[in-house]
């Protein structure tokens, strides 16, 4: 009884994986070529600047409605006012560097790493005139919104919204 | 015997952290001493006074201050815990198929080949005709009835200009289903920074908190 066991348990593994590739090879057969081979090798991003305010009366204007529900997570409650500065835009393709200089002073240089599956990966780096503010490398779905924030302005705080799309 | 005019000896008594003994002598002494009376007196004036502006202090700050400073500490223990979570999850699924495949190798290395050789084969012969392929997915009954549907669309009445354009903007700002970005390095120029995460209806979104190196703290969320 013991020996039929150990028998089963060795040909399990085999029937199963034996019976998992063959329909594995058939569905890579079955997509679109074209799409299965499909690489990002580009990037296009939108850097917004957003002014942080202690007063005001706590509405967000509607050129901020794409990070309305974010400005009103209590992170934010310290603020009062947004106002949307300025926003740039960059053509990242794959391994280069750009950079954004915004009216604030602030550089923000993007670099697309490459992508996985439906995520793009950048190396992002802030920096103040010459002073490196954050650098960082991340992963992020495409059109999803990274902030990077709390820097100093003489009206409040600035933060950067970084969206890009592959 | 202590004497009272010892003011060392007054403010012990006060704060009651004299001996048994010594502390009777000084009641009897402080009997016969009326100036040392009155400043006793004084020292208790003084602690109501300094005990009663705390209490006002601390009630001037209000219940939500307190709450968003126990949201911030729930929230970052939270974020360690599914960090913590989704490291070993992944660590453990890795692991898992590693160790369910191990016994295994030479045999799916075989079956693999002759499935990757039945895939050549296949593709080659689509790879020789690929003016087939569009065909092929033409006539499929699935994709060409969901191809199909926009086509009454043009028919009907069409939108305005304008409200097309709006659409287009509202689906363009819909954040992905999984927004979070996953921050593989860091390294921030000032002496602090932290990593937060925001849950809204529209998905998670990261923020990279800055403080900069002479910035001063002035809020209960600097924790």
């Amino acid at each position: 009884m013991k020996h039929r066991t150990t028998i089963y348990s060795r040909l399990l593994a085999p029937i199963f994986v034996s019976s998992l590739v063959p329909l594995g090879a058939v569905a890579m057969i079955t997509l679109d070529p074209v799409e299965a081979r499909a690489e990002i090798t580009s990037a296009t991003c939108e850097v917004h600047a957003v002014l942080a305010m202690k007063s005001g009366d706590g509405t967000i204007p509607a050129d901020l409605d794409f990070l309305a529900a974010q400005l009103r997570d209590d992170q934010f409650a310290a603020f009062k006012s947004f106002r949307l500065l300025e926003t740039k835009s960059l053509k990242l393709k794959l391994g280069e560097t750009e950079g954004a200089t915004m009216k604030t002073g602030h550089n923000l240089k993007l670099r697309l790493l490459g992508a996985e599956a439906s995520k793009l990966q950048f190396h992002a780096v802030l920096a103040s005139g010459e002073k490196v503010l954050v650098d960082t490398d991340y992963k992020i779905e495409s059109n999803g919104i990274l902030l990077i924030g709390g820097v100093r302005h003489p009206d409040g705080k600035v933060f950067f919204a970084i969206r890009c799309r592959g | 015997m202590t004497p009272v005019s010892d003011n060392e000896n007054l403010q012990a008594y006060f704060d009651g952290e004299l001996g048994a003994e010594e502390r009777a002598a000084f009641e009897a002494a402080l009997a016969g001493d009326p100036e040392a009376r009155l400043n006793l007196e004084e020292l208790a004036l003084l602690r109501e006074a300094i005990v009663g502006s705390l209490e006002a202090e601390a009630a001037a700050v209000p219940e939500a201050r307190f709450e968003q400073i126990w949201d911030e500490v729930d929230r970052t223990l939270d974020r360690d815990a599914r960090l913590q979570q989704a490291a070993d999850v992944n660590v453990s699924i890795w692991s898992r198929m590693a160790a369910f495949f191990r016994p295994v190798w030479a045999p799916t290395l075989g079956v693999a080949a002759a499935a990757a050789a039945i895939a050549l084969y296949v593709g080659g012969g689509d790879s020789q005709s690929p003016e087939n392929t569009p065909t092929q997915v033409a006539s499929k009954d699935g994709p060409p009835a969901e191809e199909a549907a926009p086509a009454p669309k043009e028919t009907a009445p069409a939108p305005a200009p304008a409200d097309e354009g709006l659409i287009a903007a509202k689906v363009d700002d819909a954040l992905p289903a999984n927004s979070e970005a996953e921050i593989q390095r860091i390294e921030f120029g000032g002496k602090t920074g932290r990593i937060d995460r925001i849950e809204s209806k529209q998905g998670i979104t990261t923020v990279i908190w800055i403080s900069e190196d002479d910035e001063t703290t002035d809020s209960e969320r600097s924790l």
